[in-house]
């Protein structure tokens, strides 16, 4: 298309004008929130959350800031529809706007610091999605009695699409587009399985999008390799497809398995980690994702967050490990019940040992940092002979246990 | 000879977009001002010499609508031509507006190419 171009004065008044709405906005729109809708006027708030989506539709159409047209749209008819409605506004409608007044900020922001609103993209679609519900079901959806050959030609079509994404994870983990895309297929899969109850199948892949999700969001994954972990999700998708274009259920087995695995390459924000555990400030952290931001906006794998820090001077490698392994998801005694202990896998209440129930017969502890471990007691070894009486009976314990864990992981 | 463009929206920035749209459409345009709302634009239509109207439907103190139909009662501007700039979300409108005088819309985002399709037959 054939657009004016978007020239600075242009994106300049577009910045400025629409900052000017948010800011009469936004408090109107979080007294409502905090107040649960009971102070402020709700009309004239969502009057003039139609105007600014309104505004913002129009010029962001113009200058190709499509991402935040496509949410201004989306806000424009969910303010509409509110307006029109004789039903009180719900806290869920005032959290959404208040959401979409965020977008919109960050927006801004981002047009400012790059010229353009790409990196939007798969907050954007969220959002939208999150607006107006209804776009996100499957259109055409085929019959649930009949065009099985038409539902696998359309499910194939997305899953090609996701296969080849994945299997350029080193593009698409640093394109939001691609990003966005993948993103999109997989919610668009969920939602052809959903339509036709393959539960199983509509599971994983919607899964795989909130994973996507949040690691688009800035969570980071705590594998070197989670593409190898999504490809092997869709081997076990296309399985369960070819099960079903065979007249199977598409049933997959060891389901909540698969779930799990996927799960595990996520873990808390490092950033969140590092500042709870008081190692940095929140500004710092913001400091760190700014470059990673930049990073990627120049098409470039940024350096990991702990990295950054480290690399600033902020924290020290040995830090960073200790947060990540403080965060790492470990096993914490059920606060269920009374203080006597959990239960079994029966319902029989066990003992509690140090305030941990004795049930954790097994806890999930990292490989090599485990191993890493044993090696270090393995060079107590050889200082054993020089040792106190008392030190030395502690050694031995614990190289006795050292060697039966040793023993296991091997 | 150049017609005179009256330019009714809440935004400036969609004003600025709009004015540099005609501008690249190729036709023969004089001035081109502008107004916020609708009763800013009334306002204008009195005082100066305006040959087309182009006007946002959603606006503060007097939409699009209102405007037409308050327009509509003012025998000193009532003919002067007005086109509905819309959007996506405001196709349902534009029946309204075309009921109460409104002669075209443009539909955001348009290119100069459309601008001079639709206000080409005015010229």
């Amino acid at each position: 298309m054939n657009h004016p171009d978007p020239d600075r004065s242009l994106a300049k008044n577009f910045c400025e004008e629409t900052l000017g709405m948010l800011d009469r906005v936004e408090p109107l729109v979080r007294e409502l929130v905090r107040s649960g809708g009971k102070q402020g006027d709700a009309a004239a708030t969502l009057e003039r959350c139609f105007s600014l989506a309104h505004s913002l539709q129009g010029s962001a159409a113009f200058l190709r800031y499509d991402h935040l047209a496509k949410v201004a749209a989306a806000a424009e008819q969910f303010a509409a529809g509110l307006r029109s409605s004789s039903a009180p506004v719900e806290a869920s409608h005032l959290l959404l706007l208040h959401d979409v007044c965020t977008l919109f900020r960050q927006g801004i922001e981002l047009v400012r610091q790059t010229g353009g609103d790409d990196q939007l993209a798969v907050a954007a679609a969220e959002l939208a999605a999150r607006l107006l519900p209804a776009e996100r079901e499957p259109t055409p959806g085929p019959d649930d009695d009949g065009d099985l050959e038409g539902f696998i030609g359309q499910v194939d079509g997305l899953m090609q699409v996701v296969e080849r994404e994945l299997l350029l994870w080193d593009l698409t983990s640093v394109d939001p587009g691609r990003l966005a895309e993948l993103i999109d297929c997989l919610e668009e899969l969920t939602a052809l399985f959903a339509h036709r109850r393959y539960t199983d199948l509509e599971r994983i892949c919607r899964a795989m999008a909130n994973v996507l999700r949040r690691f688009h969001g800035g969570e980071v994954f705590q594998g070197e390799y989670p593409d190898k972990v999504f490809l092997g999700l869709v081997d076990v998708l296309y399985e369960g497809i070819d099960a079903i274009a065979a007249g199977g259920d598409g049933i997959i087995l060891r389901v909540e398995e698969h779930l799990e695995t996927l799960q595990a390459i996520m873990r808390q924000p490092i950033g969140e980690l590092l500042i709870r555990a008081g190692l940095v400030d929140p500004r710092t952290v913001e400091q760190a994702l700014r470059i990673q931001e930049q990073a990627r906006a120049r098409k470039k794998t940024p350096k990991r967050l702990g990295d950054l820090l480290v690399a600033m001077g902020e924290v020290s490698s040995e830090q960073v490990d200790r947060a990540i392994r403080a965060g790492r998801a470990c096993p914490v005694p059920s606060r269920s019940g009374d203080r006597q202990g959990d239960r079994d896998s029966d319902g029989a209440v066990l003992p509690v040992r140090n305030g941990v129930a004795a049930a954790a017969g097994t806890v999930a502890v990292d490989r090599e940092k485990l191993q890493r471990l044993l090696e270090h007691l393995a060079r107590l070894e050889k200082y054993r002979p020089g040792m106190e009486a008392p030190l030395q009976e502690l050694v031995n314990g614990l190289l006795r246990q050292a060697e039966e864990m040793a023993t296991q992981v091997r | 000879m150049a017609k005179n463009v009256l330019l009714v929206d809440d935004s400036s920035t969609m004003r600025k977009i709009v004015s540099r749209s005609l501008r690249q459409a190729g036709l023969d345009f004089g001035d081109i001002f502008e107004a916020g709302d609708g009763l800013e634009a009334l306002d204008v239509l009195e005082k100066e010499n305006v040959d087309i109207v182009l006007s946002d439907i959603n606006m503060p103190n007097m939409n699009g609508i209102e405007f037409l139909r308050e327009k509509s009662t003012r025998d000193a501007i009532k003919d002067i031509p007005v086109f509905m700039i819309s959007t996506e979300t405001g196709d349902d409108i534009i029946g309204e507006a075309k009921s109460l005088g409104a002669v075209g819309a443009l539909k955001k985002p348009f290119t100069p190419d459309k601008v001079s399709e639709v206000l080409g037959p005015f010229m």
